[in-house]
């Protein structure tokens, strides 16, 4: 049983389809509305008024307009995971089994007990924040922050995570056109009937914009019924793809713009495989911008009470969606569109009590229309202050001519004029003009390609605005190369439009908000005004105003009108503030897309993934890759343990380590050689065919940029190996090198990463186990192949391989690459031929800790700060040749040999534990930054020692070998004693390397 | 924004990535090569309106780019492509030697 | 890459993995493109793409993948090696890679994109606009991809890297549902 019966329908009027009755709740109370209805709407058919309280007075506030510009209908929309704050109950649209509740109420939105913020007012006044929070300091964080969180603000976000899934898109079209007014719809089918590739995308469900809000006929037909024979030609053309619940919310260079598709935010929940919002981004050869016009509020006492709405609303809400928003009506307006409101209330039975014209001298035709209603009419005259609280009961009428007098209404229609929707023209910085005649702002100069057409032009008239979106529809298409003729113009009349500038009512005895969702009153823009905020930036930063979600649709003109008058400047000499994208708010999903969650960057997987995955190993993030970082056995309880056993196993007999991940480059051409002496600090071209070098590579700036091995096949072709980190960098300079540094030189770089599945075979048998495996008849013997040797051969029967002999490990050790879908294979196969001699995988862990202890630098080290002389690899420079790099490697400040160089670290007792990033300090010195030698970067437990080892940076390295310094890690409370070493702490002589 | 690569075509901006003005590297066997390469390094211009750039079509066909772009409206003026950019200037550099 | 496989077939796609192919990326060497061209057209019967395009010609498809770059893509055969042969025939004009392993190529058999495979990409993939025979490089979804229509205009490949295939099989999924 529902609790009210939709008391406020008119009937057989109204574009909803009644054959659907929907039920809805809104704070827990069961409703009823139709297929068709906004949330708003639906309310007001059950005649709920107060949907919400405000942001900082908790005042009661209702609906004050039909559109996405609303500022104060916000509510929370679903519940649990799917709750949504900040929905705009005017653009929801009503579904079957919606809950939708108020927000920012406490706890009842009748009975809020912080509307006494609206007593204590003063103190929340233009500024507050930054006039009362200034001291103590302290009182911000544990009073002042946690209080306003409190009492101001908006709803709540759901904690949980978002179900439903978001999607991103893109679409190219000739003709791109916003708003499906009109203007808009003349516009598409001027396009689409030329032949060019249209979109038409609108931010309601359903086509038509004010067409379906205003009484007008168009060719003879209703509003709504000329627009469905419109939209039915659009379909027939393969060409033109009709978006509806799509907003254009921003424009960027070139002609592409950001859109979200509310694809199934009409539902409870989104079907299976469906997205809930669908992120757009569209390219857009010519597009037409024709969102129409924001009617603005007049600024006046009690202008926030729930019954005050936007004329063209209560238009609105009687022509499309059959409410009537009120019982008794007064008008209160400073131009024509009066009128039709006036008309329109009439047609739906709601008694007009009065229309108060700020003008002195109203039109003929609305004077004797208001008197054939018997409507009283206050000419010169303002509503001084809507009465009433929660609902608005009468308005305290002010004439230029006798006393001040009260009329008794329920509904106050109210029209500060148009503003047009021209947002989007500004995002790329084009500023709006002023136009006396319009008392509006209209577009300035365009950006390339756009145009604008109709209301959002500062066209109003309904014949003009038909009109004129066929030519420029016309125009758009004939500039994209078709062969375009405006579409015929259908017959409609241009209502008048006049209007007479009127922003705010002086005599106002109450609040009067110019910002209603952010509650900046009109005495906020002067209390600012007198501060000496008068700047049009200075005064929306300083009083908010224009700030809140809907950035300011129906109080920024108000705001900067009223902020003129007291400047004494004009409007245009005042300015306005930039509009930006997004036009309405864009859920974060949305945006977010698909890449979260798993997804939320791409992975990587090595050759060996599935191998390892059965292998049981554990894995760990590096950058995109998934690598294995350890492969524990039955029993082996924690990481230590089984990293400890495969350091070991390598030292003693044999390991294979996926190394994939490595980047790869193909070096080829006749000036290949010369090239990689330019790239790398140590000469390439001297390396002999068949050998492979170790070389560092700087960038220009002298920093250490990446290292990895140059293999050297044949006089024009190399290849060599980047850090798995630095792949796509190095790739990246070395073609910048090519194309730009040195374009005259014979030079191919192919990246060949995924191509090879490498691993790393090391230990003493490594020998041993590889044998098994190469086909006959390559030698293999320490002297045919010898350490540095590198080879082109078969393996397991006829796959092609190259064989590195290459050590990272600091043990007899070879890299084998075979093209990746055999990787797979070679893996398993080293294993089972490995098992006589107990080889292991190992992983990243394994491999982190034995480079360590042969002192290798890598990422930590490698850390975009250092110079190779401070990684211990200045030697290496060659100066022979120039290098990238070389040059200012040399200044001053790089080449000071005092600075921090790479050495090793040992704990003075045996038995402690290192910490990568403790500061070294002298023994005796105060921890305290003045007296920082350097810091750890790299630490591991050795198994091959039994005690931790580190590598790290320390000034005046040379003169501190044996020194034993305190490493104090204030971070994990360490602060132990080291001793200063060589950083190679296993087979210094490399003897094992060579066997 | 939209950037024509003079291979591929137009393409989007999350294709390409940026390294600023197309300045060329200096001589490094000059007498003062220090100081040019320190200019080189640090002292790099950023124009209030069109200037040269250095452009990499990183998602598509990996050419760097010298592309000629308003840095006020972001209109791009001209992209060419930087190796023949390059070529061109080794050649004008030899015929003045 | 069977599980791959599998994956694809479950999606009821009309997309395969192409397997069976040898992949050669040749690069011409400096100041040789014209006596490359030479070469190719005694081989090919065509010249190498200029612009992104992909020509068939005696069983090979020859795909632009950059300035002066192509893949060769061609259907193994019993004892014939490709590279070995494309090697011998281009020596010294241009460098040769077997990049067979580098990347995994989907096809989707389809005449024209669906509405899901158009607004996936994003390059401007309608069928009027991405034509038989063209190609592009780009990215879709942070994965990037060689993309080409075949010159009879019968199906759309896509070779993406092949450590990313996963990853892109789930987007193919996706985009071709
Ligand atoms: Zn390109």
């Amino acid at each position: 049983m529902t609790q009210s019966a939709q008391t406020s329908r008119l009937n057989n009027r109204g574009l909803i389809d009644r054959s659907q009755l929907l039920d809805f709740t809104f704070d827990g109370v069961p409703y009823t509305g139709y297929a068709g209805d906004t949330l708003a709407s639906a309310l007001l058919a059950n005649g709920v008024r107060l949907v919400g309280r405000s942001f900082k007075y908790h005042r009661p506030r209702g609906i004050l307009t039909a559109g996405s510009e609303e500022p104060n209908a916000l509510v929370e929309l679903r519940s649990g995971a799917r709750r949504e704050p900040n929905t705009r109950a005017t653009v929801a649209e009503l579904f079957g089994g919606l809950e939708a509740k108020s927000q920012n109420r406490f706890p009842s939105l009748s009975l809020d007990l912080l509307a006494i913020n609206g007593l204590v007012s003063p103190f929340l006044s233009a500024g507050f924040y930054y006039k009362t929070f200034m001291w103590p300091a302290a009182f911000w964080e544990k009073l002042y922050e946690p209080m306003i969180r409190r009492a101001a603000g908006l709803g709540r976000a759901a904690p949980e995570q978002d179900p439903d899934s978001y999607d991103k898109a893109t679409a190219y079209c000739d003709v791109l056109v916003v708003g499906s007014g009109p203007s808009g719809l003349m516009a598409a089918l001027s396009a689409a009937r030329a032949g060019a590739r249209v979109i038409l995308a609108d931010e309601s469900f359903a086509f038509g914009g004010r067409l379906l809000s205003d009484a007008r006929t168009v060719d003879g037909k209703s509003g709504a019924d000329w627009v469905a024979s419109v939209i039915a030609e659009l379909k027939s053309f393969p060409g033109v793809k009709l978006m509806s619940r799509t907003t254009v919310f921003g424009a960027y260079d070139t002609g592409t713009f950001g859109a979200v598709e509310r694809v199934a935010d009409h539902v409870a929940i989104p079907a299976a495989g469906v997205p809930r919002q669908r992120l757009w981004r569209i390219v857009a050869k010519h597009s037409v911008i024709a969102q129409g016009a924001g009617e603005r509020p007049i600024v006046f006492g009690n202008n926030d009470r729930p019954g005050v709405m936007l004329a063209s609303a209560v238009r609105t809400y009687i022509n499309r969606f059959g409410v009537a928003p009120g019982g008794t009506a007064v008008v209160f307006s400073n131009n024509d569109e009066a009128a039709s409101t006036i008309q329109d209330l009439v047609s739906a039975g709601v008694t007009v009590a009065g229309l108060v014209d700020t003008r002195t001298s109203l039109p003929p035709a609305i004077k004797s229309l208001a008197r054939k209603h018997g409507i009283r009419v206050f000419e010169g005259a303002v509503v001084a202050d809507a009465l009433g609280g929660s609902r608005v009961t009468g308005a305290r009428i002010i004439a230029s001519y006798g006393a001040p007098q009260t009329v008794a209404c329920d509904l106050i229609a109210v029209s500060g004029g148009f503003n047009p929707n021209l947002q989007v023209t500004t995002h790329q910085g084009s500023r709006p003009q002023w136009r006396d005649d319009l008392a509006a702002f209209v577009p300035g100069a365009l950006p390339k390609g756009m145009a604008v057409s109709g209301s959002a032009k500062g066209t109003y008239g309904l014949a003009s605005c038909l009109k004129e979106g066929a030519q420029v529809g016309a125009a758009a298409a004939a500039a994209g190369g078709f062969v375009a003729t405006a579409a015929a113009i259908p017959t409609a009349d241009d209502e008048p439009a006049e209007v007479s500038a009127f922003w705010h009512v002086d005599s106002s005895k109450h609040k009067a908000f110019v910002d209603q969702q952010n509650d900046v009153t009109a005495a906020d823009v002067r209390l600012a005004e007198r501060e000496g905020f008068q700047s049009v930036e200075h005064l929306k930063r300083y009083t908010t105003l224009g700030m809140a979600t809907d950035q300011g649709k129906t109080s920024n003109i108000n705001g900067l009108a009223m902020l003129a008058a007291l400047t004494g400047k004009t409007i245009p000499a005042t300015g306005v503030t930039a509009a930006r994208p997004p036009y309405t708010p864009v859920a974060l999903g949305a945006l977010a897309g698909e890449h979260r969650d798993k997804h939320f960057k791409p992975t990587r997987l090595t050759p060996s993934h599935d191998w390892a995955k059965e292998r049981g190993a554990v894995f760990i993030e590096t950058g995109l890759w998934l690598r294995a970082q350890y492969f524990p056995k039955p029993g082996e309880t924690d990481w230590l343990t089984t990293v400890c056993r495969e350091v070991s196993t390598v030292r003693n007999s044999v390991g294979v380590c996926d190394v994939s991940t490595l980047g790869k480059i193909e070096i080829h051409g006749t000036d290949a050689g010369k090239f990689l002496d330019r790239v790398y600090i140590n000469m390439m071209s001297t390396l002999g065919v068949g050998k492979a070098r170790y070389g560092m590579m700087l960038r220009e700036d002298g920093i250490a940029m990446d290292d990895g091995t140059a293999a050297r096949f044949a006089d024009d072709h190399y290849f060599i190996t980047t850090t798995t980190a630095n792949a796509i960098k190095v790739l990246q300079h070395l073609e910048f090198c090519r194309q730009w540094h040195w374009p005259d030189l014979d030079v191919q770089i192919v990246p060949v990463s995924d191509q090879w599945a490498q691993y790393s075979v090391a230990g003493p048998r490594a020998r041993d186990l590889l044998a098994k495996i190469v086909d006959a008849p390559f030698d293999i013997s320490n002297a045919a192949f010898p350490y540095m040797a590198v080879a082109e051969l078969t393996v397991l029967g006829g796959i092609k391989a190259r064989l590195y002999r290459l050590s990272f490990s600091g043990e007899m050790a070879y890299e084998i690459g075979v093209p990746a879908r055999h990787g797979d294979l070679l893996m398993r196969t080293l294993m089972s031929k490995g098992e006589e001699f107990g080889v292991t995988p190992y992983g990243t862990e394994a491999l982190g800790v034995m480079r360590i202890e042969k002192g290798h630098v890598a990422g930590p080290e490698l850390n975009g700060t250092t110079t190779c002389a401070d990684l211990g690899l200045g030697k290496m420079a060659s100066t022979k040749k120039d290098f990238v790099g070389r040059i200012l490697s040399q200044r001053p400040g790089l080449a000071d040999p005092n600075r921090p160089r790479v050495v090793g670290f040992k704990p003075v007792d045996k038995s402690a534990r290192l910490r990568g990033g403790a500061h070294f300090i002298a023994k005796d010195a105060e921890p305290v930054a003045k007296n920082d030698l350097g810091f750890m970067t790299s630490v591991a437990f050795s198994p091959s020692l039994g005690h931790w080892v580190g590598l790290g940076f320390l000034a005046g390295a040379e003169s501190r070998m044996g020194e034993i310094l305190r490493a104090v890690d204030p971070v994990r409370n360490s602060d132990i004693l080291v001793e200063v070493v060589s950083p190679v702490f296993y087979d210094g002589e490399g003897a094992r390397l060579r066997v | 924004m939209r950037i024509h690569c003079p291979h591929c075509g137009e393409r989007s901006l999350d294709e390409f990535s940026y390294l600023g003005d197309a300045v060329v590297r200096p001589d490094p066997a000059s007498p003062n090569a220090q100081e040019a390469f320190y200019t080189y390094g640090y002292e790099r211009s950023n124009v209030a309106g069109p200037m040269q750039e250095l452009w990499y079509h990183a998602a598509g066909c990996h050419a760097w780019l010298v592309v000629t772009r308003d840095t006020r409206t972001h209109e791009i003026l001209e992209v060419k492509s930087a190796h023949e950019v390059a070529l061109a200037r080794q050649k004008v550099a030899g015929t003045a030697q | 890459m069977s599980e791959l496989a599998n994956d694809i077939k479950k999606a009821s796609l009309e997309a395969s993995e192409r397997t069976g192919l040898t992949v050669t990326h040749v690069a011409a060497r400096r100041g040789a493109r014209a006596s490359l061209d030479d070469v190719a057209r005694a081989a090919f019967g065509v010249s190498l793409p200029s612009s992104p395009k992909a020509v068939e010609a005696r069983g090979a498809l020859i795909v632009w993948t950059g300035p002066d770059q192509w893949l060769i893509v061609q259907k193994d055969e019993t004892g014939r090696d490709h590279y070995a042969e494309l090697a011998k025939t281009f020596n010294g004009l241009a460098s040769l890679v077997d990049v067979t392993d580098s990347r995994t190529i989907f096809r989707i058999a389809a005449s024209r994109p669906s509405e899901t495979l158009l607004r996936n990409m994003g390059i401007d993939f309608h069928e009027n606009s991405f034509q038989p025979g063209d190609v592009a490089i780009t990215h879709v979804s942070h994965l990037g991809v060689i993309v080409w229509r075949l010159p009879d205009g019968t199906a759309y490949d896509f070779a993406c890297a092949r450590t990313y295939s996963r990853e892109f099989a789930d987007w193919l999924r996706k985009a071709s549902a």
